[in-house]
């Protein structure tokens, strides 16, 4: 089966934006005192107002989204599931225009960069990619 | 073979699904636990010496003191121009004073994060309107405007603001380019780091350093020891 390596690469970006949006959501509720040390780095993105939406920290949203796309990657995997290549793009989708919002403004209206949010982003946006793949390979 | 893949349809593989949930738990796990080590780490870095007994850092730049200045409450803050944790925390401590009254001292003392030459001629600029009465209105300014002066000309940004608040121009520029002041500025952020103070906005309420208030009733809170009476 010529999907299965990329079910693999799915599983495993999946894996990576869940840890990394475990991480922002952690550090989003731990609070440390803002600031900015003579090191750099001022959380400017993590603190801005932009970091939640309907009052929830926008990693949790992101959390929930590698959850959903692991979900579906086993259930594909395990029992087969064919609507699974259909729907990964449809889900992934929005995904990636949310991320490329998220550093549209981290770049060009907080003006400060956080890397993490850079990583879930490059990996939500190497899911739809690769879902895309997978959708062409299982329809032919 | 089809019938064999019929049932795995069924039931489905339960070490895939255990190994799975398992494993994210773990991850969940490892991950928070990091990330409370690392935000540890920024509250050490941000912790300063009381300053209780021993009084504040040396600082030999010329302030002003908004609100009551015989108040009780002295409220004192290491601040950078360019930190927008500073400036928020500016903004507080302004809606504070609108909603209660002079009811405390504030100082903004000058801390320019490893003496940069953006934030310490924020600094200067800021002591340059005051010697012109207007501090308070130059540093709103500076705080809202970051966008004018972290550029590669900040000096034209300042000398718009002076403009807008109708400073003596000639008296400005060279207000802005003093030795002593800026010198007095160094000073300052070197005296407060070897004071132990390594991050803005570091804030000291009568010499005891306290967090950050996000909100002008987080502040009364602080001060007071209660929640604001609700307004009538």
């Amino acid at each position: 089966m010529k999907a299965k390596p990329l079910f693999f690469i799915i599983l495993i970006l999946a894996f990576i934006g869940f840890i990394d949006a475990t991480y922002l959501t952690a550090i989003h509720y731990m609070d440390a005192p803002p600031g900015c040390g003579e090191s750099g780095g001022c959380g400017e993105v993590a603190a801005s107002e932009y970091s939640t939406m309907f009052g929830l920290p926008v990693a949790l949203y992101g959390i929930f989204f590698y959850l959903a796309v692991m979900f579906l990657g086993l259930l594909w995997f395990d029992r087969g599931a064919s609507f699974v290549p259909k729907v990964l793009p449809i889900i992934s989708a929005p995904a990636v225009l949310f991320s490329a919002w998220l550093v549209y403004l981290m770049l060009f209206v907080i003006e400060a960069i956080c890397w993490f949010c850079v990583g879930s982003a490059t990996s939500s946006t190497l899911i739809f990619i690769t879902s895309v793949a997978l959708y062409l390979k299982t329809k032919a | 073979m089809s019938k064999q893949k019929e049932n795995e349809q069924k039931s489905g593989n339960p070490v895939i699904w255990y190994g799975a949930t398992g494993l994210l738990l773990l991850a969940t796990i490892v991950v928070v636990f990091f990330a409370w080590q690392q935000n540890q780490s920024a509250t050490e870095a941000t912790m300063a010496p009381s300053a209780v007994e021993d009084g504040l850092p040396e600082y030999n730049v010329q302030n002003w003191i908004k609100g009551d200045p015989d108040s009780d409450y002295r409220l004192v803050t290491f601040s950078d121009f360019g930190c927008i944790h500073c400036a928020r925390f500016h903004s507080v401590v302004e809606d504070f004073i609108e909603e209660y009254g002079d009811v405390i001292s504030f100082e903004k003392r000058h801390y320019p994060i490893n003496n940069n030459f953006h934030s310490r001629l924020a600094a200067v600029a800021s002591v340059a309107a005051g010697k012109q009465g207007k501090f308070w209105e130059m540093t709103n300014l500076i705080y809202y405007n970051t966008d004018r002066w972290r550029t590669e000309n900040p000096e034209q940004g300042f000398y718009g603001m002076a403009e807008f608040l109708e400073l003596d121009m000639e008296q400005f520029q060279r207000d802005l380019y003093d030795e002593d002041i800026t010198y007095n500025v160094v000073r300052a952020h070197l005296a407060a780091r070897e004071f132990g103070i390594n991050s803005t906005p570091t804030i000291y309420l009568n010499g005891e350093q306290i967090r950050a208030p996000q909100s002008p009733d987080q502040l009364y809170a602080i001060i007071f020891g209660e929640e604001p009476a609700p307004a009538e």
